[in-house]
């Protein structure tokens, strides 16, 4: 108990330095992260179609036909149709904001209807392919079949009237594809859920819960002066008064881990005060993300046992955290990378770590998410104890 | 009083460290333990103290196992940089026995009060050993085991040192202890040469060269 006192004095001593650090770190990640994350959702928008739409679009019959084509973008998220005056198409066109766009003759509806070959104009400057080209085709696909079928419904709809002496005229048209609007609009039998690559979440939040187990990751640097050292004998005293190597090497985790719960503490306090985000989420967020800082806290101290000097530490310490974020897909979604590194990766503990906090942000922290990384933890400090171990009774 | 060390065996991997120490110290005695560099000084005295085990053989201390009768001084400095004098102490002393030792005990007799609340890495190389003495003596022990205590400290401080060794002895305590310093030689009763891992009593008169090649 006594050398457990001592250890947490010597870490309240140190602290202050730590923390300045760990917070520069905190600052320096979130920079990069605003960054990175602000360019990858616009790197998402340019990669939006936009297409324009030229022409009378007033008619039920072209309109329905619009929203068609916007109802086919199952994503919502590819493909923009946007109604504009030609000018105005010519000019988006040029200054690269629009991909194409269909120029809709006059009359065009009327003559397809009585059987006039006419053609929508598709008009756009990449002519070399690639996805455009792609949507170019699916495109007229669809307005063609949205054409004939859709006529094929109303002549149906017409020998029907005629069969059953039922006045038939324009307005009965009108409401017959009304109604084949509501047919298409219905909502479908089968929902789709598509898990993306993110665990369930959406990208932003994932790279965000992923850069913050980087950072704590990087927590570790400063106290490498404080945990690594090449002497011994403070070790041997210990052992020699009834303290054993594991009783130290539990009491040096246990001031760790509460010097790491601090610097938490402190920078989420600090992103509350200031109104990065709300301080009862960030304080929240704080206490659901113990069982991560945990496993994280434990692979750092692993990290201090195997060095035997400052400089060999800190090198463990800064490349251990970068190699092992990306390879546990903290910094890339781990679905993207190969099966055998996804199964390694997912192992490691950083991964555990990552997905602990990632049901820590979405709410549902269980007791898998809680015990895992505590179990994860105790293996990483023992293996600590059998190093320190080797080393207090290496004869060097 | 009687420490019998009696066939301490060592290996490390392959290496035969220790191949049967035998090593005798009596009541107010000090014993000097010689020996190159590497050739397990540092072990048999880890082993003593109960830091690292023992492949065989046995210690004893007046016929039993010297469980809390210890106070080792391992090489180098034992003590945590970040706290001072009064908190490394308080690792192995409670306030009482602190404050007594302070008062008329070992701290005072090393001169402890005078840097109680300097934080380690602030003090000299003399006041650390110092420190380290009282902090591996905190339990009154009967048995002082002292690796190189004296190594790389001024003439004033060994004096000091030197000067609380000889209370021991006074008071009946066995100090066993490992050097290569002239000054601690002169200062034991008996000295055992270390080497092939077998410790041989040597009548050590003071000649260095005689002793050196004997080593």
């Amino acid at each position: 108990m006594k050398y457990l006192i001592a250890q947490i004095k010597r870490v309240v001593r140190y602290l202050p330095f730590a923390l300045l650090i760990s917070v520069l770190f905190t600052v320096v990640l979130g920079l990069f992260a605003v960054r990175f994350v602000g360019a990858s959702v616009d790197a998402d928008d340019k990669q939006m179609v936009r297409i324009g739409i030229v022409g009378d679009t007033s008619t039920t019959f072209l309109g329905f036909g619009i929203e068609l084509i916007r109802e086919a973008d199952s994503s919502n998220m590819m493909l923009r149709l946007e109604e504009m005056s030609e000018s105005e198409a010519i000019s988006l066109l040029d200054s690269g904001k629009i991909t194409a766009y269909i120029k809709v003759p006059d009359g065009f509806i009327e003559g397809v209807s009585h059987g006039d070959v006419m053609q929508l104009e598709y008009v756009t400057t990449d002519v070399s392919g690639g996805i455009t080209s792609v949507f170019k085709e699916e495109i007229l696909s669809a307005v063609s079949n949205m054409l004939v079928h859709s006529q094929k419904g109303i002549y149906a709809m017409q020998q029907l009237a005629r069969a059953n002496s039922v006045a038939y005229g324009k307005n009965t048209d009108e409401l017959v594809l009304r109604y084949f609007n509501l047919i298409l609009k219905r909502p479908s039998v089968l929902s789709l859920d598509v898990r993306g690559v993110s665990d369930g979440v959406d990208f932003v939040t994932y790279l965000m819960c992923g850069l913050f187990v980087l950072c704590v990751s990087l927590f570790g640097i400063p106290y490498c002066n404080l945990y690594v050292s090449g002497d011994k004998s403070i070790r041997r005293l210990a052992a020699s008064r009834g303290v054993s190597v594991c009783k130290q090497t539990v009491a040096e985790f246990a001031s760790y881990l509460c010097a790491m719960i601090f610097t938490l503490f402190a920078i989420m306090l600090i992103i509350g005060t200031i109104g990065i985000c709300d301080l009862r989420y960030a304080m929240a967020l704080f206490a659901s993300c113990i069982p991560a800082l945990f496993v994280v806290a434990a692979l750092q101290f692993f990290g201090f046992s195997v060095s035997d000097n400052l400089a060999n530490a800190v090198i463990i310490q800064f490349f251990g955290a970068i190699v092992l974020s990306y390879v546990c897909g903290c910094i890339y979604p781990i679905a993207f990378f190969p099966k055998a590194v996804q199964t390694v990766g997912g192992v490691l503990p950083l991964s555990i770590a990552r997905e602990s906090v990632i049901s820590a942000v979405c709410g549902d922290l269980g007791a898998l998410e809680i015990s895992a990384p505590i179990v994860y933890s105790a293996i990483l400090v023992s293996a600590a104890v059998a190093v320190n171990y080797r080393k207090t009774l290496s004869d060097k | 009083m009687l420490l019998q060390i009696d066939g301490i065996c060592k290996k490390y991997g392959r290496k035969n460290v220790l191949n049967g120490v035998h090593v005798s110290a009596a009541e107010g005695e000090c014993v000097g333990v010689i020996g190159k560099n590497g050739c397990g000084k540092s072990t048999l005295l880890s082993i003593i103290a109960g830091v690292c085990a023992r492949d065989g053989g046995s210690v004893l201390l007046d016929g039993k196992e010297p469980k809390n009768s210890i106070g080792y001084v391992p090489q180098g400095i034992p003590l945590i940089p970040e706290l001072s004098a009064w908190d490394n102490l308080r690792m192995w002393y409670s306030r009482d026995e602190l404050l007594r030792s302070l008062e008329c005990g070992v701290c005072q007799k090393l001169g402890i009060n005078d840097f109680i609340k300097l934080p380690v890495y602030k003090m000299s190389g003399g006041m650390k050993k110092r420190l380290s003495i009282c902090c591996s003596m905190a339990n009154d022990p009967q048995l002082m085991l002292m690796d190189e205590a004296t190594a790389a400290l001024d003439i004033p401080c060994k004096r000091v040192i030197f000067d609380y060794l000889t209370e021991c002895k006074k008071q009946g305590k066995i100090i066993l202890l490992t050097t290569h310093s002239v000054e601690e030689l002169d200062f034991c009763d008996r000295i055992y040469v270390l080497k092939d891992g077998i410790a041989r009593e040597y009548p050590y008169n003071g000649d260095i060269s005689e002793l050196a090649e004997h080593l």
